[in-house]
């Protein structure tokens, strides 16, 4: 089972794809699915290995494992999403019109995720999978390997690739030359069309659990091992997440969280206001969703506490969680976590980042009214 | 480990390495050179995965060294020296010195483990073939591999070796090109396709000296001299292109290449820029050539005399390619053996050299009444 080394959690998937390798019945195309930052280029990497380093003597092996991490040609073809050249028309290749500096920051970030596979790669500007990277397969396909038994085609964030994309990649995805594997890896299968989906054996990921994200943070990324874990269930089992949350430094962040549904229910407006622009101070949606995020967790640990479950993810604020239901008791906490969702995915639909801040604070303020009106009389 | 060598010899040695270096790469190892010293010669080696070139040169160097070097930035300094002898040291913080009369140049390498090994083909199928005359098969074929990545296979061209002699075969559907070596013969037939690229590499290398070609089951080697060039081929099968080719082309009409074509260059001028179509309207000893660009109002005709044994026919063509396929005849005067306005028309030299066999098919375009 070395085969797999360093891979964190994903029993089920190893378990197929060790099946697949020990029947020689191995699919020539594959569709990884699964959240990002659960480990479905890493697992690609490895089943390459796999196939390839199979009885091979000892140093050999080792040689070929090397070839397929460092992501070398004719092993592995990695395709990812690339920024468009300058003047790069339909017979460019995919790195033929980019500038040096733009190949040098992709050498730069695959060197990062040849050292960390958990990596994820981000190049700026490379928003789509390009049709001459897929017409770069056909001609990696088109050449007479023989001598190499295995030549893996990983395309990660395959989603990304454009209605002519996929349907440039349908002919070889059918009936590729033998030797040939594609791997597509995806957090959404569902944006690929029917016909490639079709084609493809359908592995699906699972989240990881909050060890395994703690010690791939530590390990791979070397966060401190106390961060690593109170980090870890708030990823929802995605590494990718659990960056982003350390990213907005954590600790803040759960205060934060705290402080503003606070202030909103208790109608401080200025102050709610204050703390989140303070903290959306990038603008990003991505922070925004984050917030709303981390207050429906909120929500759902206080839900708990009513309802004596004590699994709680705020862990180091019970205290706080008590006094919380405590000034706050007659809000309808099912309520108020739909309201949420339901804001938190008006986000993608282009709105007024400000408008959407004060819609939750008013949202959340106009829950408290009954209560309060009871009080009164 | 040090060593001199001459900036020209070394240049050239460069020169004929660098067009294997590829520009931008998602592999940055193959941005350089292989530098390799061993029982006194200096080897270098670039490859792009698709191509590999090699050479060496004499050099006296006490140790042994395999080393990878950026190859842009080595060559452009070699280049930029004028004639001078240069000076080469490692430093022991993986450095390369390179000292001149004038100057000290460092540049950094590194170590060779990651440069991908370049196949070695067997010599047990060895071809001997003039490089002039390698080179006259491939300026004669080369300009109809398809530019369509769809078919791969058609992207190359074909060495087909048969009884015959050895084939060297290039289509992309509109046109095909068959010109056979008679010299080489072999008693089974073979079929190799060597890729774009490499044949347009490959045409550059070419001298009059003689060529040793070696095939394998997935490259092809080619010594040019002191230099070896090697390629991966082309995996898929070839189509089946002697079924395209038509029999029975009774139809025959020979014509002075030079007129023709002067006739087609001012015909393209008047067809229209998206078909490209050409008319040929023949009749006893007599052809006549006419295009029309009816969004422009604009149309040409013109007479030309020829010797024709046939029905009378009028039959379309797209300008572009009866333009390649002519200025490919290499003869005074051209045959066009033809069947019928709808089928492939044969396009000869009216005399070909002994050891030689050119053929040159095109297909029609249906004419719009």
């Amino acid at each position: 089972m070395q085969n797999w080394q360093g891979i964190y959690g994903q029993r089920s998937v190893i378990n197929t794809l060790t099946k697949l390798i020990e029947n020689s019945s191995v699919p020539h195309a594959l569709l990884f699915s699964g959240l990002s930052g659960v480990g479905k280029d890493f697992t690609a990497i490895r089943f390459a290995q796999a196939l390839n380093s199979n009885n091979l003597p000892g140093e050999e092996a080792a040689v070929v494992n090397n070839l397929i991490n460092n992501f070398n040609e004719p092993y592995i073809k990695y395709i990812l999403p690339l920024p468009r050249g300058k003047n790069e028309n339909e017979a460019s290749g995919p790195f033929e019109k980019l500038s040096a500096e733009e190949n040098e920051n992709y050498w730069e970030e695959l060197n990062k995720k040849i050292s960390n596979p958990y990596y994820k790669i981000q190049i700026p500007k490379a928003s789509n999978i390009k049709i001459s990277s897929i017409r770069d397969i056909n001609k990696f396909i088109s050449f007479n390997f023989s001598d190499i038994k295995y030549r893996i085609i990983l395309i990660s964030d395959a989603h990304l690739m454009n209605d002519e994309s996929q349907n440039a990649l349908l002919k070889n995805l059918e009936e590729p030359p033998a030797g040939i594997i594609f791997i597509l890896c995806t957090p959404y299968p569902n944006l690929l069309r029917e016909t490639i989906r079709s084609r493809c054996w359908l592995i699906p990921f699972q989240p990881l659990d909050k060890d395994e994200i703690a010690n791939i943070l530590t390990e791979y990324f070397h966060v401190e091992n106390e961060l690593a874990k109170d980090v870890a269930p708030f990823s929802a089992g995605s590494v990718t997440t659990a960056l982003k949350l350390l990213d907005h430094d954590f600790e803040l962040l759960l205060d934060k969280t705290i402080f503003i549904l606070r202030y909103s229910f208790g109608r401080k407006y200025h102050s709610a206001l204050s703390t989140f622009s303070d903290f959306l101070s990038d603008n990003s949606t991505e922070s925004l969703k984050l917030i709303i995020q981390m207050m429906i967790i909120w929500l759902t640990d206080v839900m708990k506490f009513r309802l004596n479950n004590r699994e709680y993810y705020f862990t180091k604020n019970v205290e706080t969680l008590e006094k919380f239901d405590n000034r706050f008791p007659g809000i309808d906490l099912q309520k108020t976590i739909f309201k949420l969702d339901k804001l938190a995915s008006s986000i993608q639909n282009n709105i007024n980042q400000n408008l959407i801040i004060l819609n939750i604070m008013f949202e959340l303020a106009s829950l408290t009214t009954p209560q309060m009106n009871k009080n009164m009389t | 480990m040090e060593f001199k060598v001459n900036s020209r010899i070394l240049e050239k040695l460069l020169s004929h390495i660098i067009p294997a270096v590829p520009t931008r790469t998602p592999m940055p190892i193959l941005e350089n050179f292989l530098f390799e010293i061993k029982e006194g010669y200096l080897k270098v080696s670039a490859t792009d995965l698709e191509i590999a070139l090699i050479s060496s040169v004499n050099v006296s160097a006490e140790e042994e060294i395999k080393i990878v070097i950026p190859a842009r930035l080595l060559y452009e300094v070699v280049r930029s020296l004028g004639d001078t002898q240069i000076l080469f040291e490692t430093e022991p913080n993986s450095k390369l010195k390179l000292t001149t009369e004038n100057g000290i140049y460092n540049i950094g390498f590194s170590s060779p483990e990651e440069f991908p090994a370049i196949p070695a083909v067997t010599k047990e199928k060895e071809i001997i073939i003039s490089g002039a005359e390698l080179k006259k098969a491939i300026d004669q074929t080369s300009f109809a591999m398809s530019k369509e990545d769809m078919r791969p296979s058609m992207t190359g061209t074909l060495f087909e070796f048969s009884e015959e002699g050895l084939r060297f075969v290039a289509t992309d559907g509109h046109r095909l090109v068959r010109y056979i070596n008679k010299k080489i013969k072999n008693h089974k037939e073979e079929q190799y396709i060597i890729p774009e690229k490499a044949i347009s590499v490959l045409s550059k290398l070419l001298t009059e000296d003689e060529v040793k070609i070696y095939f394998s089951k997935t490259n092809v080697s080619f010594y040019i001299g002191d230099i070896e060039f090697n390629s991966r081929l082309i995996g898929e099968k070839y189509p089946a292109y002697n079924s395209v080719i038509p029999l029975e082309n009774e139809n025959e009409m020979k014509l002075k290449t030079n007129e023709i074509l002067s006739t087609i260059k001012r015909m393209s001028l008047f067809s229209t820029t998206s078909s490209k179509q050409v008319k040929f309207t023949i009749e006893k000893n007599n052809l006549e050539v006419s295009a029309e660009d009816i969004d422009r109002g604009s149309n040409a005709k013109e007479k030309i005399e020829c010797m024709y044994k046939g029905e009378p026919m009028s039959i379309g063509f797209n300008t572009a390619y009866v333009h390649d396929i002519l200025s490919h005849v290499n003869n005074e005067e051209v045959i066009f053996k033809l069947h019928s306005p709808t089928k492939a028309c044969i396009v000869e030299p009216a005399k070909s050299s002994e050891n030689e066999d050119l053929l040159l098919l095109l297909m029609p375009v249906r004419l719009n009444n």
